[in-house]
């Protein structure tokens, strides 16, 4: 029975978030090609790569500055690393969400994208989400330095949606260049 | 191919004699023209070209820079305590630092804003133990 309650939850809640997207379609403007190229750019050089993110995170530096025994100086650290690690993880997500509207307005419409690319798309997405939000819960709760894991698995995540981006992407370009080559005209969003 | 050939001269001669990586850093940053953001440098533009000076001068600030963006805050602040005591009055320069924070203007043009942030704070923090530490020195 509480298998039957945890699966109609899930799917509800997976209905729920697809009607959303459909819904925000047409609500607000297209993302052009250019700019999903340019937030993938933006993830893959500046808010994925490991060291940066890591160094942000590292215990090994709070751990020197606590033997310093100047709590002062403690307390602006873990500041710092705060403010740092949500500056990556808000920025992560908005070039996310952008990726995600990308597809959502204008790839899906002008690609044929396969059922299976989009469900990848969407469990990533979500999957990313819900990363993000425990990495801000953990940074809140216990602080940047214990938040190292969490951190990983959002960027894992976030590498994995732009993996399948860049293909939606490059599907997209291609499509927009054949049509250009035979004269069509690109499907109204 | 000249542009390797113009970082190599540039290790090679001039970067090899700075002591330590923030002495480097302070001074490529400062072969910067802050107006274009270009840098400047005799005797490389005369040996290849000023384009070729430019490029190399700005790949070297990038490395250099990198390097200790993502240097580890106990190494770092020894760095730091290397190049201060190295050249200058430690008191001196740790309050003109904490002042006038010049370390914002080492970071290259084609920074990313998460090691630029990162890079600030390392050295903010790095500076407030400097400083810590030689006020407990006076004390004792």
């Amino acid at each position: 029975m509480t298998q039957i309650i945890v699966s109609v939850a899930i799917g509800s809640l997976l209905l729920g978030i697809a009607v959303y997207w459909f819904l925000q379609a047409d609500a607000s403007p297209k993302v052009h090609l250019s700019d999903a190229r340019e937030a993938l750019g933006c993830l893959q050089s500046t808010f994925l790569p490991v060291s940066v993110v890591d160094r942000v995170l590292d215990y090994n530096d709070f751990v020197f500055v606590r033997r310093q025994k100047e709590p002062g100086i403690l307390r602006t650290l873990e500041t710092e690393r705060r403010a740092i690690a949500m500056y990556w993880v808000r920025h992560t997500r908005q070039q996310m969400r952008l990726l995600m509207s990308f597809y959502v307005k204008s790839a899906r419409r002008s690609s044929g994208l396969s059922a299976a690319l989009e469900l990848k798309l969407a469990l990533n997405y979500l999957v990313f989400l819900a990363a993000c939000n425990a990495f801000l819960g953990l940074i809140w709760l216990r602080g940047p330095f214990h938040a190292q894991k969490v951190a990983r698995r959002t960027r894992t995540v976030a590498a994995r949606f732009c993996a399948v981006s860049e293909k939606v992407v490059a599907l997209t370009e291609s499509r927009a260049e054949l049509r250009e080559a035979s004269g069509q005209q690109w499907p109204a969003g | 191919m000249e542009l390797s050939a113009a970082v190599e001269d540039l290790k090679k001669h001039t970067l090899v004699s700075l002591r330590g990586e923030i002495a480097r850093l302070i001074y490529l940053a400062s072969t910067r023209d802050y107006n274009t953001g270009k840098y400047h440098h005799d005797g490389l533009a005369l040996r290849f070209t000023q384009e070729i000076a430019n490029q190399a001068i700005g790949k070297c600030h990038e490395e250099v820079f990198r390097r200790v963006a993502e240097t580890p805050l106990e190494d770092l602040v020894s760095q730091l305590q290397e190049y201060i005591t190295g050249e200058y009055r430690e008191d001196e320069v740790i309050a003109a630092w904490l002042k006038l924070e010049p370390y914002r203007v080492v970071i290259p043009l084609t920074c990313d804003p998460l090691s630029a942030k990162l890079f600030c704070s390392n050295l903010m923090i790095a500076l407030a133990i400097l400083e810590s530490r030689a006020k407990n020195r006076a004390k004792n």
